[in-house]
Formats: C-alpha cells, sequence, structure tokens
C-alpha cells in the first residue's frame, strides 16, 4: 500500500500526525502534513486508512 | 486476574444517522472486523456527506457539492451496509428502529447520530435561511448571486465563514451578535476581541451586545430600541440543538443531548449507543458530561463506539479539536478554552493589538495548560495540543513559547 498527502488539499489540521506519528510529519514552515515514508510498512495498512479518514480535507491518498 | 466478561459481538448492528458520525461508526465496525448485518438509516436523500466545507468551500464555490461526499453508493456497497436514505427513523422501541415509510428495522446493537437541527429563533418567520444541510448551503449560494446585503444572526465560527464567503462576492454584511465577542463560547471574551477585530478588518458591520426584539418578516430584524434593518438575505446562525422527539423520552436528556456514559453507551437504554452532536458523554477528566459539536470529536467518538460494541481495547481519547477558515486564515482551538480560566499570549502580539495572525493564546486552569487558541499559526498550535494531552505545567509551556 502507498500513501501520500496531497500538498494542495492538506490544509495543517495536524490530525494525521497527532494519530499516526510513524506515517505522518510536519512540515516546518507551514505544519502541512507529509508521508514519512511513501510505502506503508507492513501491518500499518489499517493505521494508514484510520488517518486517511481523520482527516477533514480527504488529503490523504492510498493506493 | 479476574477475566473480564464480554458481551456477544451483536449480529446486527442499525446506525441511525448517515453523517459523518455514522459513516464513521459503521466503517470503524468493518476494519475492526464486525462481520455480521449492519444497517444505516438517514433522512437526508444525499449519501454520507461532510458538513465543514459547506460553509468553506462550497460556499465561495470553489467545490462542487460532490466534493463533500464522504462515501458514494459504489462506496457504501463496498462496506456492505444496507442503506436506507431518504428514510427518517420516528420512534426506537428496545432496539427496534420504527422509519417513517412504515417499516421497522431491528438491531441487536442501535448508535444514534442525528446529529442537530438548526435553532430557530422566537417567532422566526419563513423566508430566514439557516446552514446545516447540503441543500441549505445550494439555496444560500445561489441567494448569493443575486444579493446585495446579508445580515447575519450569530457571530459564531459559522457566521464568520459565511460572512467572508458573502464579503468575497462583495456583498455588504452585517452580524448581530448577542455577547460581547464573536465566538465568545469557544474562544472567551479576551480572545474572541482578536476575531471581532478580523470581522472588522474585512469590512464587516460587527454589532456585539445585539437586542433583536422581533423580525416583522423574513427580511427584517427589530432591535429593542425599535431600530429596524433589512437585507436581501437574513440567516440565522445562532446554533443547532438535537432533534430526539423521535426517541420518545426513552434517553436520559443531558446538555440537550443523548447522556452516555464515556465509552458512548446511552444512560438507561439497554444496546443503545449515541454518537456526535446528538450525545453528550461523560468526560472524565471534567467530571461532567460534555456535548461537543466538533468534527474530530465525532470521528473519534465513531472510533470508540465501534471498539466498544466489538469488545475490542479502547483508543485514548484525543484532546476536542475544532478548526474554523475565517478571514483568510485557519483558527485551530484545542482542549478547553473558553472564559474558564486565565489566559496567556505564547506567540504574536495580537493581545497587546499586534497583528492578529501568527498569534497563539494559552488558556491556564491552576498550573495546567488546559486549551489552546492559535490564529494561522498551525505549527506551534500542533505541539501545544501535545502540551494539553500529557497535562503540561506552566514551566514546560513557556519553554515552549519560548524555542
Ligand atoms: C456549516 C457547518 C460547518 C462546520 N464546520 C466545522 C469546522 O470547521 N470544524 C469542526 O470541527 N466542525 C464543524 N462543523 C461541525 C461538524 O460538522 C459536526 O460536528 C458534525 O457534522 C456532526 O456529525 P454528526 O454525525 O453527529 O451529525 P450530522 O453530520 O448532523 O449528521 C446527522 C445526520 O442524521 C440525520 N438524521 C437526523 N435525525 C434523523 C432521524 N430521525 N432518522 C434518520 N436520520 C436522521 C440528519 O439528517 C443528518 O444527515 C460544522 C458544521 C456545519 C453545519
Ligand atoms: S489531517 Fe489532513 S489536512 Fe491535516 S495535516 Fe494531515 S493531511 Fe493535512
Amino acid at each position: 500500500m502507498k500513501v501520500r498527502v496531497d500538498p494542495e488539499v492538506c490544509q495543517g489540521h495536524t490530525l494525521c500526525a497527532m494519530n499516526a506519528p510513524d506515517l505522518f510529519a510536519l512540515r516546518d514552515e507551514d505544519g502541512h502534513a507529509y508521508a514519512v515514508d511513501e510505502e506503508v510498512p507492513a501491518g500499518k495498512e489499517d493505521l494508514a486508512r484510520d488517518a486517511a479518514r481523520t482527516c477533514p480535507e480527504q488529503a490523504i491518498v492510498l493506493s | 486476574m479476574a477475566a473480564v466478561e464480554r458481551a456477544a459481538v451483536p449480529g446486527h448492528v442499525v446506525i441511525v444517522g448517515a453523517g459523518v458520525g455514522g459513516l464513521r461508526t459503521a466503517e470503524a465496525l468493518r476494519s475492526g472486523g464486525y462481520e455480521g448485518r449492519l444497517t444505516l438509516i438517514g433522512a437526508e436523500r444525499h449519501p454520507p456527506y461532510d458538513r465543514p466545507p459547506l460553509s468553506k468551500q462550497i460556499l465561495e464555490g470553489r467545490w462542487e457539492p460532490e466534493r463533500a461526499i464522504l462515501r458514494d453508493r459504489a462506496g457504501l456497497a463496498d462496506l456492505d451496509v444496507a442503506v436506507r436514505l431518504g428514510t427518517r427513523a420516528v420512534a426506537l422501541r428496545g432496539t427496534t428502529v420504527d422509519l417513517d415509510d412504515g417499516e421497522s428495522v431491528t438491531g441487536d446493537a442501535v448508535v444514534v447520530a442525528t446529529g442537530l437541527v438548526p435553532r430557530r429563533m422566537p417567532h422566526q418567520p419563513d423566508g430566514v435561511a439557516s446552514l446545516r444541510t447540503l441543500d441549505d448551503v445550494l439555496a444560500l449560494r445561489e441567494a448569493f448571486e443575486s444579493a446585495e446585503s446579508l445580515i447575519i444572526v450569530g457571530g459564531g465560527f459559522i457566521g464568520a465563514e459565511v460572512a467572508c464567503a458573502a464579503r468575497r462576492r462583495g456583498i455588504a454584511v452585517t452580524v448581530l451578535e448577542a455577547l460581547g465577542a464573536p465566538c465568545e463560547r469557544v474562544l472567551g471574551r479576551e480572545v474572541g476581541v482578536l476575531a471581532a477585530r478580523l470581522f472588522r478588518e474585512a469590512g464587516i458591520d460587527l454589532r456585539l451586545g445585539a437586542r433583536i426584539l422581533r423580525m416583522p418578516d423574513g427580511r427584517t430584524i427589530e432591535f429593542a430600541d425599535g431600530t429596524r434593518l433589512s437585507a436581501d438575505v437574513v440567516l440565522a446562525s445562532v446554533g443547532g440543538i438535537p432533534d430526539l422527539t423521535w426517541l420518545g423520552g426513552a434517553e436520559l436528556r443531558i446538555k440537550d443531548g443523548v447522556g452516555c456514559d464515556a465509552r458512548g453507551r446511552a444512560i438507561g437504554m439497554d444496546g443503545v449507543w449515541a454518537v456526535g452532536d446528538a450525545a453528550a458523554w461523560w468526560d472524565p477528566v471534567t467530571g461532567e458530561h460534555h456535548r461537543a459539536e466538533h468534527w474530530s470529536t465525532v470521528t473519534d467518538q465513531a472510533k470508540r463506539v465501534a471498539g466498544d460494541i466489538l469488545g475490542a481495547e479502547l483508543p485514548a481519547p484525543s484532546p476536542p479539536y475544532v478548526w474554523s477558515d475565517q478571514f483568510d486564515l485557519k483558527l485551530q482551538v484545542a482542549g478547553r478554552t473558553g472564559n474558564a480560566g486565565e489566559v496567556v499570549a505564547l506567540h504574536g502580539s495580537g493581545l497587546e493589538g499586534g497583528p492578529v495572525k501568527g498569534t497563539v493564546a494559552g488558556y491556564f486552569t491552576g498550573d495546567a495548560l488546559s486549551g489552546v487558541v492559535a490564529f494561522g499559526a498551525p505549527k506551534p498550535f500542533m505541539r501545544y495540543r501535545s502540551l494539553i494531552a500529557s497535562g503540561a505545567g506552566r514551566s514546560a509551556v513557556f519553554e515552549e513559547a519560548r524555542r
């Protein structure tokens, strides 16, 4: 499973980084999120799905 | 260690209300491994959609309505959930839900996720706009096409967002707020003053302490001093209240919502849970019931209710979080704020009259940081949010502020 944060859509609510700090980090400049690793580590798929659902902007794209 | 007795996992979960709370509960049940029957009943004809974009991207015309849909029909089918859209629950008998089409659905567990209906002003005449649903925002967007003036009754977050969207279209906006500052319930008076500056800098006629006597018609306000004000559109944005008439009084009503324990179980109703804006959960931190009206609280509660139904370990609750997009900046609120506690400026000089943007205010209860408000400062905000969760004291908070 791959994960990325759409930078156009992300509004920096930081909920993803609060809920799944292993998967998401925040940029210093604007507080917007990025995926720590494009490839979701094995066993973390549910966490990634969960994070996608707790993003109010639907900025987290799974594929 | 004594074995903890777990209730059997139900074979059929019926969720009433197909908003974000209802949908997220269904999703969390499935991702928690639930394989039984799932029914989702929603009074609106639309598939589950998200409300925050209504007063933001959709009202401004940046999003088409479809983008707010959280899961379309195909997505709901993937979830293996029987959906009854355009169908309203009219009564609850035990765990049997009676529907307005004459049918009934019986579950082993029922989740109440019916949200709010807009509060009406006393003797509100026809023709006054409100904003809670997708249909409401489409009507308002259309009214904005030709309107030159707008009166918004209520200077809360939604009122502020609508005011911004209308100003962008060049509509003259007057906001009437009964309290001494906009968003005062959330921000408190001291920080609410900053929000007031944002309104006025955007060219909005903000009238605080407004005393409305009545509305002679849907476009006119009459004040207690006898003066009148009219506009092409009047929006009542005076909050919402759960409509629980369908529960027939079986619920324990607390703070207008369904009284629940800290796991979302409805008090005195076996097999019934409640989430979201309609639910008043017991908060062990404050020692009282609290009914939140925040998106991230709803999604958090949905996860916890699904976990409780499945007898799973419950995730730790995250501190309350709410945001609002106003006046080209993001306002973020975490934890407990409002008029309780002492307000301390942590970043920026907004509280001393400097620019509002970049200002971060901390709310202290005794020594502990209980809440934080940030005006366009997401990165520091996030760090304070963690400090609230860990119950940090003043010295740790001020150290963070000096970084
Ligand atoms: C315009 C607007 C902007 C917002 N912006 C923000 C924001 O920026 N940040 C934030 O944190 N929060 C925001 N919120 C609040 C947030 O959207 C709510 O907290 C959230 O929608 C609550 O979810 P819910 O599932 O409890 O209720 P709802 O989303 O209201 O869903 C309840 C659903 O149940 C249905 N229903 C009601 N009664 C029945 C019945 N008897 N039978 C069947 N169905 C029924 C309703 O029709 C509705 O579709 C905003 C809300 C609005 C209205
Ligand atoms: S939750 Fe969504 S909007 Fe917020 S920082 Fe993460 S990706 Fe961005």
